[in-house]
Order: C-alpha cells, then structure tokens, then sequence
C-alpha cells in the first residue's frame, strides 16, 4: 500500500505538466519556433523544460527550434549525444520538430556533422525555414569570430532579401550577468548586424534569460539557462527590460508580418515574459513592448508578490522601449 | 638594383614553393613531417614592406604540410551526411591516431617555431594592451573552467574542459587558418593549434598571451 501511495505520488510530481496559458497570438500560416540555450547537460532540469517544450507544442505548433550552444557539456561519446539530446527532447523530434544548432564554448565543433543539429557540416550557415516566410536566420560560431566568418556574414546578409533577419549564437554581446556583454564580439558583429537590417538576436552563454532594451535597431535575447542556472547572477542595468534568474526557461517565438511575437516560459509552463518586437519599414526595430512577471519600476503600489521571483527592471535608458501591456 | 631584383625574386620563388608545399623535406626515415627552419636567405629575402612575410612563408608552408597530410588521412575516413555521433567519434579518434602515428617524431616548435612564436606574441600583445578587460573577458569561461589542458603535441584536448573562446581580435591579427585547424587558448596564456577533425594538440606556444 505505501508503495502504491509513493508512487502515485512520485507521478504527481514528476508527471507532464499541462502547459498552461499561451500568450502568442498562434496564427495559422505564421512562422513558429522555439528558443532553447545552454541545454547540453543531461539533468533533470533539462528534460523539465525538454517536457514543457513538447507540452507547448500541443497548443503552438511550431516545426523547429534553434539551440543557442553549449548544446553537449562535458562528454561527447554517443551515450552523451542520447542522455544531452536525443532523449530530453525525444517527443519534440519524434513530432518531427528540426533542430538547428549553434555551437558553444563547450561543444566540439564535430558537432557540425551531427545530423540532428542541422549544420551541414559547416560551423556557421543560414536558413530559411520556408521560402515565402521572408524570415532568414543566420546560426554564428561566436567561439571563433574570424575574418573568415565575418566575410560570410556579410556576403550572407548582403544577399538576404528577407525582411527578418534573425542570428543566433552562444556569446551575447548584451547581457548583464557575471560574463557581460562581450564587447569585442560586439565590436565586430554590431556594425555587420545594423549595415544590413539583422533585427532580431538570441544568445546564450549567461545562465538566465534577459531581454536587452533594443541596442541601435536590434533587439537583444539571452536565453542560457534551459539547463542550467546561475541564481541571482543578473545584475540589473540601463539594458535590461526584464530579467529572470530564478528558474529553468525557454522561449516561444511567432512572426507575422512586422511583428515577432515572444513568450518565455519556465519549466513549470509559467510565462515570466511575453510581448512583441516590431519594426518599421526600413526592417530596423522601431519598439518592444514586453509584459512581465516583474513589477514595473514606475509602479508606485506595492506589486502582487509574483509567483516567479524575477529580476526588476533598471530604469529607463534613453533608447528603452517602455513596456506596454498588448 | 641586381642584388634587390635578386631578392625579390626568391622571395616570389620562396613563397610559391610554400604555397606548394615545396618547402617539406622528409628526414631518411620519412618520419619528420615538418619543413627545416627558416633560413638566413629567407630573413634576408623579406620583402622590405613587410620583413615578417619570410617568416610567414615558412609558418604557412608548415602547416601547409600538416594540413596535406590530414586531408589525405581524413579522405580514407569518409562520413557520410547522416552520420551517426558513434560514426563522428570513431572517424575522429581513427585520424587522429592515424595522425599520431605520421607524426610520432613531431614536437613542440615544429610549426611554431622560435621566429614564428616570437612573431605571433608580437601580433597579439598589442591587443591584449590595447583591450586587457576586453580580452581578458572573452578568455573568462564559466565559474571555475577556464581551459586547464596539459599541453603535449598530438595529445588530445580534453573533452572535460571547454574550448575557450578566442577572442575576436587576437583571430583579426594572426594568420587565418584552414578550416582544419584552429587557434584555441588553455590556461588562459598558452596558444594552441588544435586539429578540429581529429581533435588533437598540433603545436602550441607556452604563454603566448601576456
């Protein structure tokens, strides 16, 4: 008896958990994909949020999602490519979702061969995930920004005509946790990145999620902690919009048109930040309007205590979009 | 005027021997698998607007010869495009013993010899002065796992410690690499050539960075 007693309670707390409410407007014909950084460590806390992703899915049915690095820590043995990969997002790849990876100070770039990660054998490359989306991302090796890439990023960009541009890779060049923005990695890519129209950026590398008030056009995401977790490790500055650090996330990604929609949610399926990046016609970001878990710092009332402990915004920069409720 | 057209024209004949790969001289044994070292000749035939390019000639027709014997090795282990992570790592532990064993005589200073070494600290110190929290930011790996590898030719880097980043202005002012080999940093001083297929240590320089 007690053991049937244990074990239900054994599958009430480690049970799939419903993914609750989705913010994302969820339109058909949209493009959809998920956001997930800093996942190679085989841990419970992966396969959490690995389950919520896939729970998600149910209600948002994106086709791909992009790894931002640091995708296998520690072993790269086949046993690991299972325990780090194959078997924490298991349903997501059973469903048919494509993973596109970027590499990450960890990861071998061996991994570029991997046929699950989607490289094609190249460190750095770039897709389309369908040829009338008009939305072109464009997957970096920050751990070697050499002559060499920075030449293919421009030629790559240059022949882009989509409207979005969107890069991902490990290193942020914003972020306010014990890394820091990587100013020399921002040295090089920023002026690339405004030349030609990049509008949308995700990182990894710190292990929480900050979304960056838009930098000179470009919106900023870090999303390092859908694995692994530095509590407490953000320290709020004039970038910051929102930060969270207090749990496992991932992110939920639409576009439709001029608008990129986002949603980050934590291994519990609670959304801590959702809200939308648009951008004009020159395809530079004109303003985000985020919704957060946090208390707004020009709230004067005491906030309801959130069930989420996030990072509080820092004041307002003169570039800062203020965040509106959508 | 002879005596400069005289130099010119070695230094054209120097470069395009290490373009070709000329420069490599196999000892009786066939085990060296490294040119000789930069000669008098070739310091004296640099040209006068860069007196480090006899030194660079000698650096690229090294690795010149290092990359040829990869390729050739990593054309007998071919993958295909749905390999398998088990195919991956067999494929690289197969080169890189394939490369040991070609290698078996090669050691420290082969590649990066003394005038390369002593050029390349030229190259990047400046930067490292130039940006010191910069740089040393981007060598900074997370809490406690800076890259601590025990540096030996042909030993493999270890999969327990991360490949440190390098940062993007010291890859601006070295000499860029083939696709086969990379710069990589342990310890946070040392410059390491590393094999990306086989994953093995190919030359490195002890305190590098300063």
């Amino acid at each position: 008896m007690r053991r049937v007693v244990l074990s239900i309670l054994f599958l009430a707390l480690t049970g799939p958990v419903a993914a609750q409410g989705l913010k994302l407007p969820n339109k058909d014909g949209s493009v959809k994909f998920a956001v997930i950084g800093d996942t190679g460590t085989g841990g419970s806390d992966q396969y959490a949020v690995g389950k919520q992703v896939f729970n998600f899915r149910a209600k948002f049915p994106f086709d791909f999602a992009i790894m931002l690095g640091d995708n296998l820590y520690g072993g790269e043995n086949p046993k690991d490519f299972s325990k780090k990969f194959e078997l924490p997002y298991k349903p997501l790849l059973d469903g048919g979702v494509k993973f596109y990876a970027a590499l990450g100070n960890h990861d071998n770039p061996n991994q570029r061969m991997y046929k699950a990660f989607n490289m094609n054998g190249e460190r750095y490359y770039s897709f389309k995930p369908s040829l009338n989306a008009g939305v072109r991302f464009f997957a970096l090796d920050s751990n070697y920004m050499d002559p060499k890439q920075l030449e293919w990023l421009e030629k790559e960009l240059a022949g882009s005509g989509s409207d979005w541009k969107i890069a991902f890779f490990h290193h942020p060049p914003y972020a306010s946790g014990m890394h820091g923005s990587d100013e020399i990695l921002k040295g090089q890519l920023e002026p690339l990145f405004i030349k030609h129209g990049v509008n949308v950026v995700f990182t990894g590398h710190e292990h929480f999620y900050e979304r960056i008030k838009p930098q000179k056009g470009i919106q900023y995401f870090v999303e390092g902690s859908s694995a692994k977790l530095r509590k407490g490790d953000i320290n709020p500055t004039g970038l910051t919009a929102f930060g969270y650090d207090d749990g496992y996330t991932f992110m939920l990604v639409e576009i439709i048109g001029d608008e990129l929609y986002f949603e980050t949610i934590t291994a519990q399926g609670k959304t801590i930040d959702s809200g939308v990046v648009k951008k004009g016609v020159d395809n530079r970001v004109v303003g985000t309007a985020g919704q957060s878990a946090a208390p707004k710092p020009a709230q004067a009332a005491p906030p309801v205590k959130p069930a989420a402990a996030p990072v509080k915004p820092a004041p307002a920069s003169p570039n800062a979009q203020p965040p509106a409720p959508r | 005027m002879v005596e400069l057209t005289r130099a010119l024209l070695a230094l054209a004949l120097t470069a395009g021997m290490s373009a070709c790969g000329m420069l490599s001289q196999d000892h009786a044994k066939g085990t060296a698998t490294v040119p000789e070292a930069i000669s008098p000749e070739q310091k004296a035939t640099a040209s006068p607007d860069n007196p480090d390019s006899a030194v660079l000639a000698d650096f690229n027709a090294r690795l010149d010869n290092y990359v040829k014997k990869q390729r050739a090795l990593l054309k007998g282990s071919p993958i295909s495009e749905d390999a398998t992570p088990a195919q991956i790592k067999a494929r690289q532990e197969t080169v890189a013993a394939e490369l040991r064993a070609v290698r078996k005589d090669a050691k420290q200073g082969d590649i990066f010899t003394p005038q390369v070494t002593a050029l390349f600290k030229r190259l990047m110190n400046p930067e490292v002065k130039e940006q010191p929290r910069e740089t040393k930011q981007a060598l900074e790996e997370e809490d406690g796992e800076v890259a601590q590898v025990n540096l030996k030719v042909n030993a493999t880097w270890p999969a327990s410690e991360p490949l440190t980043t390098v940062p993007a202005n010291l890859l601006a002012v070295l000499p860029q690499l083939p696709m086969d080999v990379e710069y990589r940093i342990s310890n946070k001083h040392h410059l390491v050539l590393r094999d990306v297929d086989a994953n093995i240590i190919v030359d490195f320089i002890y305190n590098a960075i300063r």
